[in-house]
């Protein structure tokens, strides 16, 4: 008795498909290997560098002050969202979105022991947006129109700590708890002068391989995902 | 009968093993995106590669969705039960094609490619993932049942070859 026999064409579909998810994941690993390798001997600065904050007149020049020549990317920290000593050892840049729960998760549990560092002198934290949506570019264009009004970290507090809750008149409340001028907070805000700024912030990104959401740069280190704080401490002890 | 011969094939041994490799599925869709960090650890002498290595494995709970950290888990023990009865009975070609193919769908639809844990965000096809309704998960589920599936074939491949 011969069982119900599969044509050889569903025998050759399978393998076939085998081979091409293999095939994928292959060329991730090769992909992820090379591009890595690349970066690491600095090959990939498709940006002339940015402006960099002028150096004081001393024999070294302090490294945070030096643009990265690997895989972090090229940012003018004169005009980006910043927290700390532009002269300290390791500068951290992280890549986040608003309707991000990792990133909200990265900011409620990590963020404030990194802050540590930070005040120490140690870390130059820098914030780029990564819009994954055109609810995150509304949402940007609110913070940086608090950021007009040098509220910028403490606007996005707020937000990191009720993602819920991200409506125009939520966001419009946040504004208003922090004591902004709401007359230029509002006329900014319609105006949409800040739209192109996340559009920026996404560009750059991408042209350093950024592909998702909290992606931090600590020095030339890549780390990936809102993983717990012993990563992150080591990675920064390890820069000083 | 598949049942009874589930149950007759399936060791301690074999369970445990799959087990392990459900564990394993899951903590390799987390660490690749952090691979050129890792290596860069492990290649210094700056850092303590060992340390490091812990404090990424430590944080899979926090940076893998829960479901998506499940899916993945079940993916990798299917293929482990689906690969030791294929080893143990030397099955039809069909059966290692579908197996593989399964198991490679659950693999690359695995982690969560919003948050950038995965493999197909590495090769910039995330987004393709991410604009499914269910970012992926559909994907993971679709591998389960084509690996229960395989694994009722393989299963039956050793009935019918003991007939």
């Amino acid at each position: 008795m011969t069982s119900k026999k599969q044509g050889p064409s569903a025998t050759n579909a399978w393998m076939i498909s085998t081979f091409i998810f293999a095939g994928l994941l292959f060329l991730s690993l090769v992909w992820t290997a090379v591009f890595t390798m690349i970066v690491f001997s600095g090959g990939l600065a498709t940006q002339a560098p940015a402006q960099t904050i002028p150096a004081p007149s001393q024999p070294t020049t302090p490294p945070a002050q030096q643009q990265p020549s690997g895989a972090a990317p090229q940012i003018d920290f004169a005009t980006a969202h910043t927290l700390g000593d532009p002269n300290a050892p390791v500068v951290m840049v992280e890549y986040s979105s608003f309707t991000c729960p990792f990133c909200g998760r990265f900011h409620a549990e990590t963020f404030p022991d990194i802050q540590s560092f930070i005040d120490r002198g140690d870390v130059f934290y820098v914030y780029r947006h990564f819009p994954r949506s055109a609810e995150d570019v509304r949402i940007a264009n609110f913070a940086e129109c608090a950021a007009e009004q040098d509220a910028f970290f403490s606007f996005i507090d707020r937000i990191y700590s009720n993602q819920g809750a991200v409506s125009d008149a939520n966001l419009r409340a946040h504004a208003q708890a922090l004591g902004l001028d709401m007359s230029a907070f509002d006329s900014c805000v319609e105006s949409g002068r800040n739209r192109g700024v996340a559009d920026d912030h996404l560009a750059e990104a991408r042209q350093v391989g950024v592909t998702g959401t909290p992606t931090f740069f600590v020095n030339d280190n890549r780390i990936v995902g809102a993983q717990p704080f012993s990563v992150f401490q080591q990675a920064i002890q390890a820069e000083i | 009968m598949i049942l009874r011969y589930l149950r007759q094939e399936l060791s301690a041994t074999i369970i445990f093993t799959s087990f392990l490799t459900g564990i394993l599925f899951l903590l390799f869709v987390d660490l690749i995106p952090n691979m050129g960090f890792l290596f860069r650890a492990l290649t210094s002498s700056e850092y303590a590669f060992l340390s490091m290595l812990w404090a990424f494995l430590s944080g899979v709970p926090a940076t893998v969705p829960t479901i998506n950290a499940w899916l993945l888990f079940v993916v990798g023990f299917l293929t482990a039960l689906n690969v030791s009865l294929v080893l143990k009975r030397g099955a039809r070609l069909r059966s290692m094609g579908a197996t593989g193919s399964s198991s490679f769908l659950g693999v690359l639809a695995g982690g969560c490619s919003a948050c950038a844990t995965g493999i197909l965000p590495l090769i910039g096809l995330g987004g393709v993932v991410a604009i499914l309704p269910f970012h992926g998960i559909e994907l993971a589920v679709v591998a389960i049942v084509l690996l229960c599936v395989t694994l009722y074939w393989n299963a039956r491949a050793g009935v019918c070859a003991a007939d």
